[in-house]
């Protein structure tokens, strides 16, 4: 039952540095440049490493060498995995994860367009003082730039045109599987690290830049007590390791039989966590060089403050123009490696259901998903005084991704814990794994898969579940802003919610009734 | 709202910083600093001056120490004299944010913020060890394992 079909016929990474440098650059996205460092700086400095870490090893590669141990073992992406080793039921999860990350890429690539009309704008009026906004009735000189730049841009349609453009370098990307996304994380990947050392040293540089780096790391340990800094630091290794998504699981499909799994697990966290390490350098020194207060938003921290505090840098526009230009390139390049991956984690996954050929897969993919983006790229304005996200789709955006990213993340972690570890047993894939890998795993491994892990995913979603009955379903507290003829906005928490877990499920329902998978 | 797992968005957070960048009536009145970057435990001297450059007498100011975080602290520094200064002594390095706010007066209500950047008195060393630490751990970490890698053959 096990036994997984040829890899070569779907498809096969070329050499082991392009699947580290695709499945590195997966997991580097645009929250790993600026997110980790203003949870950081929210979580008492240095003092965060201790319960990251933690979660580093405790967690992240855990599940990172288990998603990669299941793909490689079955040879098939995410549904596929967990039909063979659980049945329908396995299937039904799978296919939830995968339309759960395509709710994920669809806004992904909506900010992505964002990020390709700030670099436009990174070439002249993005640096200037300020600008009108004439669909919020603000004139230049009442709201100042970056903020003016981007709520002009959102209420206009050109994000759609963007949002389009980002869906044909996703597809020309994706077009031939393994091979072509090998070829382009082999420029793009390095190029982001190249960048992101260019911005540390402009960054550390500047006029007390080094101290905002001690900032970052000078410890604060009255936070360890708070159990939020503990849930932060879980959560956070989860998403920044990309994670719940099926992703690593598709791209270990593509590995031969004999790869080292666990070894490639450990390549692929490290990156990841030391380009999160590098990029708090830049960012803590220019925020305490220009004294400016980190977010806990990726949005704000890559759209709002890091522009600002660039706009700021000494030269004038022959030096803000072309580090300004380099931060968005490094934003594209990081955003576009990590949005490829989640399309083809879509496409492998339908392939190996249906049998469609690739292009095929591609197109209804591509369609299906430029309309998603499109509709949050809806430049229609609901919120006229900005007191809170101001279009149609940026609202609607914010929503899906509280629930998918924040939500269906983890319980896809828990269930994937669940299955592998109780179902098919986590022996089973613990034998896989050490049969091609120097680093032998023990029997510790078993007891984070089965015990450890699901209580600390149950942990982190039983907080935030707390807090969304504390405080209120994410969004009513803000509902008060929308006054008419904008009222209907006030149920829209909770229809983006129904719709949001009405039509995974059913669509995953759907899929796993359709049809049979061939048997290896 | 639980925003501590928030990868993504800003929501209410826009709003906020949408109220820092607004120019409105109360940005007439400004505060400055003897120094650009006031250092931890070093005196330093705080002016609330008006638009024309007229002394603010009896603002009250006070610093909120790394404001948006989970260790955030605030403190009152004191109330403006006749110069419209105030001195303050930083209790921790790092972002401060200053407020300067009156509830009556002559010259009417305010409140206006601005913020700095505290340097350390001394290099820290828990800083120094932990950003060691860190980088052995993890930059250490990608280059040996992609070393081995580098030596370990195909897959």
């Amino acid at each position: 039952m096990y036994l997984a079909p040829d890899g070569v016929s779907r498809g096969q990474w070329k050499t082991r540095l392009g699947f580290i440098l695709a499945a590195s650059g997966s997991a580097i996205g645009l929250g790993n440049i600026v997110f980790f460092s203003a949870n950081a700086y929210r979580f008492g400095g240095g003092a965060f490493y201790l319960p990251y870490l933690i979660a580093l090893f405790a967690m992240g590669i855990p599940v990172m060498i288990l998603e990669f141990g299941l793909g490689n073992f079955t040879g098939r992406a995410f549904p596929e995995s967990l039909y063979r080793i659980a049945g329908k039921k396995g299937e039904f999860v799978g296919w939830w994860a995968i339309f759960n990350a395509f709710f994920i890429t669809m806004y992904y690539i909506t900010i992505l367009g964002w990020v390709f009309g700030m670099l436009t704008g990174a070439f002249g009026d993005l640096w200037k003082e300020s600008l009108p906004v004439p669909a919020f009735g603000l004139e230049e000189g009442v709201l100042d730039n970056p903020y003016a730049y981007f709520f002009r841009m959102l209420s206009t349609w050109q994000p759609v045109l963007f949002v389009l453009l980002v869906w044909i370098f996703n597809v020309i990307i994706v077009r031939r599987g393994p091979e072509t996304i090998e070829q382009a994380t082999r420029i793009f990947v390095p190029l982001m690290w190249i960048f992101m050392i260019v911005l540390i040293i402009r960054g550390v540089t500047l006029t007390n830049g080094f101290e905002g780096v001690m900032l970052l790391f000078t410890p604060d340990f009255s936070v360890m007590k708070d159990s939020a800094v503990w849930q932060g630091a879980f959560s956070q290794i989860f998403f920044t390791l990309s994670l719940g998504f099926g992703i690593m699981t598709a791209y270990a499909s593509y590995l031969p039989k004999k790869s080292d799994l666990t070894q490639n697990a450990f390549i692929t966290s490290f990156l990841n966590c030391g380009f999160e390490y590098i990029a708090g350098l830049a960012v803590f020194s220019i925020l305490f060089a220009f004294a400016m207060v980190p977010r806990a938003s990726t949005l704000a921290m890559m759209f709002f403050i890091l522009p600002k505090g660039i706009s700021q840098l000494p030269g004038g526009l022959q030096a803000v123009i072309p580090f300004g230009t380099m931060f968005f390139i490094l934003l594209l390049l990081a955003g576009l490696t990590s949005s490829v991956s989640l399309v083809e984690a879509l496409v492998s996954s339908m392939r190996d259901k249906f049998g469609w050929s690739r292009w095929k897969t591609i197109t209804v993919a591509g369609c299906f998903g430029f309309i998603g983006s499109a509709v949050f790229a809806l430049p229609q304005i609901v919120n006229p005084g900005l007191q809170d996200n101001g279009t149609l789709g940026f609202t609607i955006l914010d929503f899906v991704d509280h629930w998918a990213f924040s939500y269906g993340l983890l319980i896809i972690g828990l269930f994937e814990c669940i299955l592998v570890g109780w179902i098919m047993g986590a022996d089973t894939i613990r034998a896989h794994l050490n049969s091609h890998s120097r680093m032998r795993l023990g029997i510790w491994f078993d007891a984070l898969i089965k015990y450890i892990i699901p209580l600390a995913l149950l942990f982190v979603l039983g907080y935030s579940i707390k807090n969304e009955i504390t405080d209120g379903l994410y969004g009513t507290a803000f509902s008060e802003n929308y006054n008419e003829p904008y009222r209907f906005m006030r149920y829209f928490p909770g229809i983006v919610l129904a719709f949001w877990l009405l039509s995974s499920t059913l669509l995953s329902l759907r899929l796993t009734r359709k049809g049979k998978y061939e048997s290896s | 709202m639980n925003r501590a797992n928030k990868i993504l968005l800003p929501s209410i957070l826009i709003a906020v910083l949408y109220g820092t960048n607004i120019h409105t009536a109360a940005s007439q009145v400004t505060i400055s600093l003897q120094s650009d970057y006031p250092v931890h435990q070093e005196k330093t001297r705080i002016l609330v001056v008006s638009e024309d450059g007229t002394p603010v007498i009896g603002a009250v100011v006070r610093a909120t120490y790394r404001p948006g975080s989970r260790v955030s602290t605030e403190s009152e520094i004191g109330m403006t004299d006749d110069a419209g200064s105030v001195d303050w002594i930083p209790q921790s390095a790092g972002i401060v944010t200053l407020s300067a706010t009156r509830t009556a007066g002559d010259s009417g209500e305010f409140s206006v913020t601005k913020t700095v950047s505290v340097k350390f008195a001394s290099t820290p060393a828990g800083g120094i060890l932990i950003m060691i630490l860190a980088g052995i751990l993890l930059i250490g970490g990608s280059v040996y394992r992609f070393t081995r890698y580098l030596w370990g053959g195909e897959f």
